[in-house]
């Protein structure tokens, strides 16, 4: 019987993160960011709306748009936190 | 694959299973109903999706798809024809319950997904949180 030998495991390839992207004003991210927080909230309401008439929507489809909405809502709070930290790290700052 | 595409993904499951359940409630209950004379035997269906990813837009198809009759000899029953057999579409109940449970499980087996998914993503949250 041939054995062959395992090989060494190849190395993660790592795309450096400045080769992808282009510079943004942060503020226009941070305005796309609550844009498509408040379009999910949005489909969750319709969703809703549409559940509680009956027209047809079945549970799981309202279910998981309310979880979208309450996800994409929880993401802009730790951006938020993120963002608050970040500022009193810098007002902390002695000059 | 981003978030959006796998909640995607679990909502088509979720359907997909939910017709399954409702195409062979529809069946169960169809199966001791007297045909009228001339009407097909027929029973529903869920289209076997050709792709994945062509089927996640839009819902689950269901077709028809013509059975045997399943003849019973009751002379007073309204519907009975000129020899007294009454007709009724040849539901095979055993496989409507193996789907029943098949799609129940895989139901359950595709809201487990979703929730592993949104609990990795609230995990994710977490990265870099001082404790």
């Amino acid at each position: 019987m041939v054995t062959t030998p395992i090989g060494a495991v190849s190395s993660l390839e790592i795309t450096p993160i400045h080769n992808m992207q282009q510079t943004t004003d942060f503020a226009s991210l941070l305005g796309t960011g609550l844009a498509a927080v408040n379009e999910r909230a949005n489909v969750a309401a319709g969703t809703l709306a549409a559940y509680a008439v009956g027209e047809g929507v079945s549970t799981h489809e309202l279910m998981i748009a309310l979880e979208q909405a309450k996800l994409s809502m929880q993401f802009a709070i730790e951006v938020r936190n993120r963002l608050l930290e970040a500022y009193q790290e810098l007002s902390r700052l002695q000059i | 694959m981003s978030l959006d595409k796998i909640s995607e993904t679990v909502r088509f499951g979720l359907s997909y299973e939910r017709m399954r359940v409702e195409v062979a409630s529809y069946n169960l209950a169809i199966s001791n109903l007297a045909l009228k004379s001339g009407t097909p035997s027929t029973v529903q269906r869920v289209a076997v999706p050709s792709g994945f990813f062509q089927h996640m837009q839009g819902k689950p198809i269901v077709i028809t798809e013509s059975v045997e009759e399943r003849l019973q000899v009751d002379h007073s029953h309204p519907l009975a024809d000129e020899k007294g057999l009454v007709h009724y579409p040849k539901v095979d109940a055993a496989k409507e319950m193996a789907t029943l449970v098949s799609a129940t499980r895989a139901y359950e087996a595709n809201i487990r997904a979703y929730n592993s998914l949104r609990a990795m993503t609230l995990k994710a949250f977490e990265i870099g949180k001082q404790t």
